[in-house]
């Protein structure tokens, strides 16, 4: 059974005219995708099967088929490397209509990363709690 | 009253005695200092609303009222919410003593097992022991800390912030990292992470005699339209960019813990006129330090406000991080969206401020 994606439970993301915004609850890392990679996680967030989201750039972009397949998995692996997604099983679902715009060329798809809002973003747990069970900084050594 | 954002107002209540027992008992604590005549009351309007404070006089009360004051008005028979708020140190009372185990902390302090669609209960420990939780159902809330002389300056400058953020929340609007500043009513948003220049972009701002709402914290309705509603009266610089603002020198609060802290303004003391309880919104503005040549205003994507507001009040919002990140999205998807590129020429930004705002006023609706 092919495998289909799902989005990672951590993250969220919206989508403004051509480009999208990803950030991942848990690290603090935000990430932007342009272009091929927007197309991509639209067909990634709509639950599509991984010949399906290939199918789609295929068709949708114009350059070497064997080129936009090899790009296209390659992304999708980035994706799950950077737990933005989760493989699962299933058909998936049918894709969603890309817009009206005559083909363009295909450009290999990129993750930009971004983590200077990490530090903001990381969650502190509490370690340590005091004799009456409210927390208490944890000492470190200097 | 403000209309709920779309979706997000919880309806149903669930039973949770263990969190209704401690809830009861930490306000029966309260109710021996009130009952003692060592409390005040105040009442505050906000975005609509009306809070009411009942809080240990002295030490808390001075730490903590200050900054809402710009917003005080008569009492009120039924406020939204009713917070009450002291400390052990000033008060001699017992303190309180937490009713779960280190276990139950999660992220951002929430406690497990006593917050649910009812309630909501978080401690942080960075400085000082600071403690909150809110019955969304009965519109109470209470406010606890060991000794109020031991509070920092970011609670003093934003007090009850993560309750107020909330119950804010809860009544359906969205309080939100950023600023505001405007002219005749109408204002732009300020957003950014911090040290991109908010503060400074909002004092200048003020000083060269434009409406103040805030410099870094506003709650945010969208009924009729998207408005920045004051929460804080406060306004903080680090020390370094005091030498632009020679006008709030004499203003600083803590001028001998600059070495430490940042600079904390009470600025509705010395600009009461100029305070806006909220401002209709015309657009989105990032300000971004340049440093040389001359400042300008260029149009921004909605995708870069949305990295903006988002990344840092998503942080602020704890559990309801989501569906924060899509609200927001609804608000920069409303507006248009500029980055104010600050040069060297920093007394030309209120200028460039109010020309955008003319601009934007001369467009169709």
């Amino acid at each position: 059974m092919p495998a289909s994606f799902r989005v990672s439970g951590s993250i969220v993301h919206e989508k403004f005219d051509d480009e999208t915004v990803i950030v991942n609850l848990d690290s603090g890392c935000y990430y932007n995708l342009q272009g091929c990679a927007d197309r991509v996680w639209t067909l990634v967030a709509a639950g599509c099967s991984e010949p399906v989201i290939v199918e789609e750039i295929c068709r949708g972009y114009e350059g070497s088929p064997a080129l936009m397949t090899a790009a296209t998995l390659g992304f999708l692996n980035h994706l799950a490397i950077e737990q933005l997604v989760e493989r699962c099983e299933g058909e998936g679902a049918a894709a969603p209509a890309a817009g009206a715009s005559a083909a363009s060329p295909f450009v290999v798809p990129v993750l930009q990363k971004f983590t200077d809002m990490e530090e903001l973003l990381r969650l502190d747990p509490i370690h340590e709690v005091d004799k009456l069970g409210w927390p208490s900084k944890v000492q470190r050594p200097a | 009253m403000n209309r709920p954002l779309a979706g997000r107002v919880a309806t149903s209540v669930q039973d949770n005695p263990r969190a209704a027992a401690f809830f009861a008992g930490a306000l029966d604590e309260f109710a021996e200092i009130r009952a003692a005549g060592r409390t005040a009351a105040h009442h505050y309007a906000i975005a609509g609303l009306v809070l009411r404070i009942d809080i240990a006089c002295g030490a808390m009360e001075h730490s903590l009222c200050r900054a809402l004051q710009h917003l005080a008005i008569p009492s009120v028979e039924r406020p939204d919410l009713s917070l009450v708020a002291w400390d052990s140190a000033s008060t001699g009372s017992a303190p309180l003593r937490a009713a779960w185990s280190i276990e139950d902390y999660g992220n951002y302090g929430l406690i497990g097992g006593f917050n649910d669609v009812r309630y909501y209960a978080a401690a942080q420990s960075d400085p000082a022991v600071i403690f909150g939780m809110l019955d969304r159902q009965a519109g109470q809330a209470l406010y606890w800390t060991p000794d109020a002389g031991g509070l920092p300056i970011w609670e003093r400058g934003a007090p009850f912030r993560p309750l107020l953020h909330e119950w804010l929340y809860h009544c359906g609007l969205l309080p939100v990292h950023g600023g505001a500043i405007g002219l005749e009513g109408s204002g732009v948003f300020l957003a950014g992470a911090g040290g991109r220049g908010k503060s400074n972009v909002a004092l200048g701002c003020l000083a060269a005699g434009l409406s103040y709402v805030s410099d870094d914290f506003c709650v945010l309705s969208d009924s009729p339209q998207w408005r920045a509603h004051s929460l804080y009266s406060t306004g903080k610089l680090g020390s370094g960019d005091l030498v632009r603002h020679p006008g709030l020198v004499p203003l600083v609060s803590n001028p001998h813990a600059l070495a430490h802290e940042k600079a904390l303004f009470f600025l509705h003391e010395a600009f009461a006129g100029q305070f806006a309880h909220h401002l209709r919104l015309k657009a989105i503005v990032l300000p971004q330090v340049v440093g040389e040549g001359r400042s300008d205003i260029v149009p921004a994507s909605a995708a870069e406000a949305q990295r903006a507001v988002a990344m840092s009040t998503v942080r602020m919002s704890g559990w309801h991080g989501v569906s924060t990140f899509s609200q927001v999205a609804r608000f920069v998807r409303a507006l248009p969206c500029f980055t104010l590129r600050i040069g060297a020429d920093f007394e030309n930004i209120p200028a460039l401020i109010g020309d955008l705002l003319s601009r934007l006023a001369a467009l169709p609706h």
